[in-house]
């Protein structure tokens, strides 16, 4: 290690060395400290180094924005936070039925946690009651974030299995609180059909459909409730969406350890398939049995598989064949890159709020279920509610989640990558009590400095490529 | 071989020739065509073989280094890059002007009433020709409630002679004093008592517009100055002192900073990286009239954007924070001129004397640096 003091996530490629700089939130140049001595090149390498030793102690004179509201977590510092930041989306929960029956699905038996499927709906006063005091929220704390605008998101279960309470709390939004809401709905797509679509393209929805790939993958992991295939009835309420050249409507794709992941890229291709905009690994949450079934030898093919995937995308990158089209290689592959070089909150604090994790302030997003109960958002499980819509958010209750959250952090202080972290609640929850880091994270500094090693080496040949797409 | 320079350098081109930001150390270079070139072909990650007498110059003071093999460099920024204007996240509000009177008893040359005669006009005493009712005491305080909610960072409480109707100046002093960061009180320094002083102690920091030097202000508080060198070597003992550079002519504009490659501050780590989005004065700041009247800058009197008479300044920022940006991400890159100059990121600019003299918003005249 060059350096005195801070923290430092270590990773090379063939040709060069990096450091993480956990403290400012850059990636930062090193020389690599053996290098194969041809005839001359000692006294390259003895300068080299020299002056880089001298340039890491400019490094750390480098300037850090001065923390100014360092609260505690309490009561009020949490309020100040939600009412400055918070109300970003209400989430309605129209129903906890659905129509299709996946074995991945986080309601169904896989889960312990979770809840199951039900046939429970949310009545359309439920959801006029979540959708005032959410506006009522906007209304009031508009001096705190002048620029905050609504966004009002329908999740399920199947969420059009509820139609009429969607339609009736749309109208209602537009004839109460103006025309500036931002819809958005996620969907298994079998009951969206011409006239649904044509509704939903006419209210402005962003559309988010789970399609995982072509005929044979997605019926492997998509069924109706009867056993029956869904692709077909999928595809057809799609193409009714693009055929109209709508184009806010996306794909969340999800695989496991049977997905060929080459054959899902060609089919993602075509011209008339939305873009991926959510691709991940079927949930392997704490509590989830789903994964029991795969033996060791399937993973090892699948990460054989993925690394393959994943030279094929880059190379094409760097042969210049490819260009952002929102393919599934580029939001497993290109995304987490372009992530992990643009995300940090470079040379600022963490707030002393939520100094470790990619966690939320709960309230921030306000996800309310069929029966009233307000949760953190709509992947956390049901054991962490933060309030009620009768009597508001539970700050109090929110507190005491973060506190209690916050007593896992055991590993973060010392982690390496702490500011490049993306999890949350979600990946350390079991039923109603959090796991503690250190067992969650075991090799999470690994697996990045070898995700990065094999990143670097991309950009070493391609920049243009990464600083010139957009994923925001 | 290759050569990189390090994170925190930044190699800027202009439309002939660039210039190399050292943000750290706060050191500026400017380079020659030759030099620009052989850098420009570094920063693209190009095999150079040549010309290593400058490079390794540039290794000796700390900017960059040499490596075998072609390297990924990431540059520093402030931030995450992930989040845009159009987040949603509430507004950064830096700096807010309250004008909180338009009345004066003096007539001096270089006030606004005569047009935009000065380069720091913003941070000085001015009357306009505008005879709108002024704001309630009320109304300032709902406004002042607001700025305190949206955590404005630095007030500026001006006038007019704000000295007129003192009790009315302090009520407004006493509600920003310990709930924003910096509050700046600004008197013309014929109208200075020592009372004023005491009032003010601890509440706000004072700064003194004076354009005669010779009646001698306490040294303790920032004085803006008209442009007199000879003013200025007798004012040494003044703790800050800003010179306010005058235009005393229509006709030619000799007094007023022509700025040149040489008058060019060292970059500041923080405000290079903001003036590559925002204008260096512009940027997250809003003027509020003696009438209600929100502009981007006290002296840019035609760009109404709207009135806290008629609506809340939280109403105001969201119907019109497009137009608001306008002024906001008015970098220099857009500037006639500027955008061809290798030096944009680190030079000031008051856009409201140069739209006055050139009739344009993008218009540039004081400036003999010639970037082509």
């Amino acid at each position: 290690m060059w350096f005195k003091e801070g923290i430092f996530l270590e990773f090379n490629t063939k040709d060069n060395l990096y450091y993480w700089d956990n403290d400012v939130g850059i990636f930062i140049p090193s020389i690599q400290k053996k290098t194969i001595y041809k005839k001359g090149t000692n006294r390259f390498y003895e300068k080299q180094r020299f002056y880089h030793v001298n340039w890491l102690e400019k490094w750390d004179k480098i300037p850090k924005v001065p923390h100014k509201n360092s609260p505690d977590v309490t009561v009020d510092s949490i309020k100040e936070f939600i009412f400055r930041f918070g109300f970003t989306q209400l989430t309605l929960e129209l129903t906890q039925d659905c129509n299709f029956r996946c074995p991945y699905c986080i309601f169904s038996d896989n889960y312990e946690s979770t809840r199951n499927h039900s046939k429970s709906y949310m009545s359309f006063s439920t959801a006029k009651k979540a959708i005032d005091y959410y506006y009522s929220l906007i209304k009031k704390y508009k001096g705190y974030n002048p620029l905050r605008k609504p966004v009002v998101g329908f999740f399920g279960g199947e969420p059009l299995l509820n139609f009429a309470v969607l339609k009736k709390c749309v109208e209602y939004i537009k004839s109460h609180y103006g025309n500036e809401t931002l819809f958005a709905i996620t969907t298994n797509g079998s009951l969206m059909n011409k006239e649904v679509g044509e509704w939903l393209i006419k209210n402005d929805f962003k559309i988010l459909i789970s399609l995982n790939g072509h005929e044979k993958e997605h019926n492997r992991l998509r069924r109706y409730g009867d056993g029956k295939k869904t692709f077909k009835d999928v595809m057809e309420n799609i193409n009714h969406i693009t055929s109209a050249d709508y184009e806010d409507i996306g794909i969340v794709f999800v695989y496991d350890y049977d997905t060929d992941l080459f054959a899902c890229e060609e089919f993602f291709k075509q011209k008339n398939i939305p873009r991926v905009e959510v691709a991940s690994l079927v949930s392997n949450a704490p509590d989830s049995h789903y994964f029991d079934k795969f033996k060791e030898k399937k993973f090892l093919n699948f990460i054989e598989q993925f690394e393959k995937a994943k030279n094929y995308y880059m190379d094409s990158i760097i042969k210049g064949n490819v260009k952002s089209e929102g393919t599934l290689f580029e939001r497993l592959f290109a995304v987490p890159l372009y992530n992990d070089l643009n995300k940090c909150n470079t040379l600022y604090h963490s707030s002393s709020l939520m100094p470790f994790t990619n966690a939320c302030i709960p309230g921030q997003k306000m996800f309310v279920d069929v029966n009233g109960q307000i949760h953190i958002c709509e992947r956390v499980n049901q054991h962490f509610p933060i309030g009620a819509i009768d009597d508001g958010l539970d700050f109090e209750r929110i507190c005491a989640l973060i506190q209690d959250y916050q007593l896992n952090f055991d590993k973060c202080k010392e982690c390496q990558i702490s500011k490049l972290c993306d999890k949350c609640y979600v990946q350390f929850m079991v039923e109603k009590k959090f796991v503690k880091a250190s067992k969650i994270c075991e090799e999470a500094e690994e697996l990045l400095k070898k995700r990065l090693s094999i990143d670097f080496k991309f950009l070493e040949k391609d920049i243009a490529f990464f600083e010139t797409l957009n994923f925001q | 071989m290759y050569f990189r320079l390090y994170p925190e350098c930044y190699y800027i081109e202009g439309v002939k020739r660039g210039a190399l930001f050292d943000l750290i150390e706060s050191k500026s270079y400017g380079l020659n065509k030759k030099e620009s070139e052989i850098l420009r072909k570094c920063e693209n990650n190009e095999k150079i073989d040549e010309n290593m007498e400058f490079l390794e110059e540039l290794q000796k003071l700390g900017l960059g280094n040499f490596y075998n093999k072609k390297p990924y460099i990431q540059k520093l920024r402030v931030g995450s890059s992930l989040i845009g204007t159009n987040s949603g996240l509430p507004p950064k509000l830096n700096r807010v002007f309250l004008e909180i009177n338009n009345n004066c008893n003096l007539s001096c040359d270089f006030c606004g009433i005569n047009g935009v005669k000065r380069t720091k006009g913003c941070i000085g005493c001015n009357v306009w020709n505008e005879d709108s009712e002024p704001l309630k005491i009320d109304r300032w305080k709902k406004v002042i409630k607001e700025l305190i909610v949206l955590r404005c960072n630095d007030v500026f409480i001006k006038g007019g002679d704000i000295t007129l109707n003192w009790d009315e100046t302090m009520k407004i002093v006493n509600m920003v004093s310990g709930n924003i960061s910096n509050v700046y009180v600004i008197i013309h320094q014929k109208f200075l008592k020592e009372n004023l002083i005491n009032d003010l102690n601890n509440k706000a920091k004072l700064i003194v517009q004076i354009d005669n030097i010779r009646e001698r202000i306490d040294g303790s508080i920032s004085a803006l100055i008209l442009r007199d060198d000879q003013w200025i070597k007798e004012f040494n003992d003044v703790k800050d002192l800003i010179v306010d550079y005058v235009n005393v002519t229509e006709s030619t504009f000799v007094f007023l900073p022509s700025v040149g490659r040489t008058d060019v501050s060292p970059p500041n780590l923080f405000n290079f990286l903001n003036n590559m989005t925002f204008h260096p004065c512009l940027g997250h700041s809003l003027t509020i009239c003696f009438d209600g009247k929100v502009l981007p800058c006290p002296m840019m009197r035609n760009h109404k954007i709207g009135s806290v008479k008629e609506a809340d300044l939280a109403d105001i920022i969201s119907d019109k924070m497009e137009r608001i940006k306008k002024f906001w991400g008015l970098n220099l890159d857009k500037i006639e001129k500027c955008g061809k100059c290798e030096f944009k990121y680190i030079c000031d600019d008051c856009r409201a004397l140069e739209e006055y003299l050139t009739g344009k918003l993008k218009g540039k005249l004081l400036c003999h640096y010639n970037p082509s």
